[in-house]
């Protein structure tokens, strides 16, 4: 069966190891699906995906003073930001809602479920 | 156009005529893959004496001209850190250690924030090892 295999300088393909590929056909890669981008304005966003399964997410949230990008889930130690996916819909909630935090909620078309 | 479209071994079908989903491909050139462009990896100690509190930072420059989405883990060296939700607690002795560690993004640096309160009636040393990886993703750009 072929594959399409690329691996890091100096490292031939014959010997390399997973951590030396840059490439191989072999592995199912994180492909972007849509990426949201938006304002939290109530205790719980719906983003809705339409992809008919539960994809795998990852989200970042600008938050404090001064403001910088934290990874979600997170906790200031008052209010907590969390999100969730069912077939349809990615959820952020936030709990005490806080003054508009900025997201970016990047889904795959990997299945995360 | 052209496109180049990989199947993972163990997806593979006999017959082309069945549709495979765009989840299990393994990579698609209509779309982004997630990539990994940084990758910072690195220690910190805390001195921090019996019954004191410490903190310290780190700013590393990423100068990259946009703030990247990232992925970090820290390890500590009395237990590993959950990304952000980063609280651990460990019991010694009568008292405990408690332990913050966040890792913060902006478009100029990757900020690493450490802090130890120590209780007990040990000085004591706490390492961390934070491993940070920077995607292509852009969460800003300048």
């Amino acid at each position: 069966m072929s594959k399409l295999v690329i691996s890091k300088p100096n490292i031939s393909i014959e010997s390399a190891r997973p951590r030396d590929m840059v490439f191989d056909s072999n592995y199912n890669y994180i492909k972007i699906y849509k990426i949201f981008t938006g304002t939290i304005s109530s205790a719980t966003i719906t983003l809705s995906h339409n992809l008919n399964y539960v994809p795998l997410v990852f989200g970042w949230l600008k938050s404090g003073t001064p403001s910088s990008w934290v990874m979600l889930p997170y906790s200031d130690g008052t209010t907590k930001t969390v999100y969730d996916a069912d077939v349809t819909n990615i959820y952020i909630r936030q709990d005490p809602l806080g003054s508009g935090d900025t997201y970016v909620v990047a889904v795959a078309f990997n299945r995360g479920v | 156009m052209g496109k180049i479209i990989t199947i993972p071994e163990d997806k593979r079908l006999l017959s082309d005529e069945t549709a495979i989903d765009i989840s299990q491909l393994g990579f698609h050139s209509d779309y982004q893959s997630l990539q990994i462009i940084r990758i910072y990896k690195s220690t910190l100690s805390l001195d921090v004496v019996a019954g004191g509190f410490v903190s310290d930072s780190r700013e590393i420059p990423h100068n990259l001209k946009f703030t990247p989405a990232f992925f970090s883990y820290i390890d500590a060296s009395i237990g590993p850190l959950v990304p952000n939700l980063s609280n651990i607690y460990q019991q010694l002795g009568a008292s405990g250690v408690f332990t913050n560690a966040s890792v913060t993004v902006d478009n100029n640096n990757v900020t690493i924030f450490l802090s130890t309160d120590n209780p007990t009636p040990d000085n004591i040393t706490e390492t961390f090892t934070y491993y940070i990886f920077l995607f292509s993703i852009e969460l800003e750009r300048i």
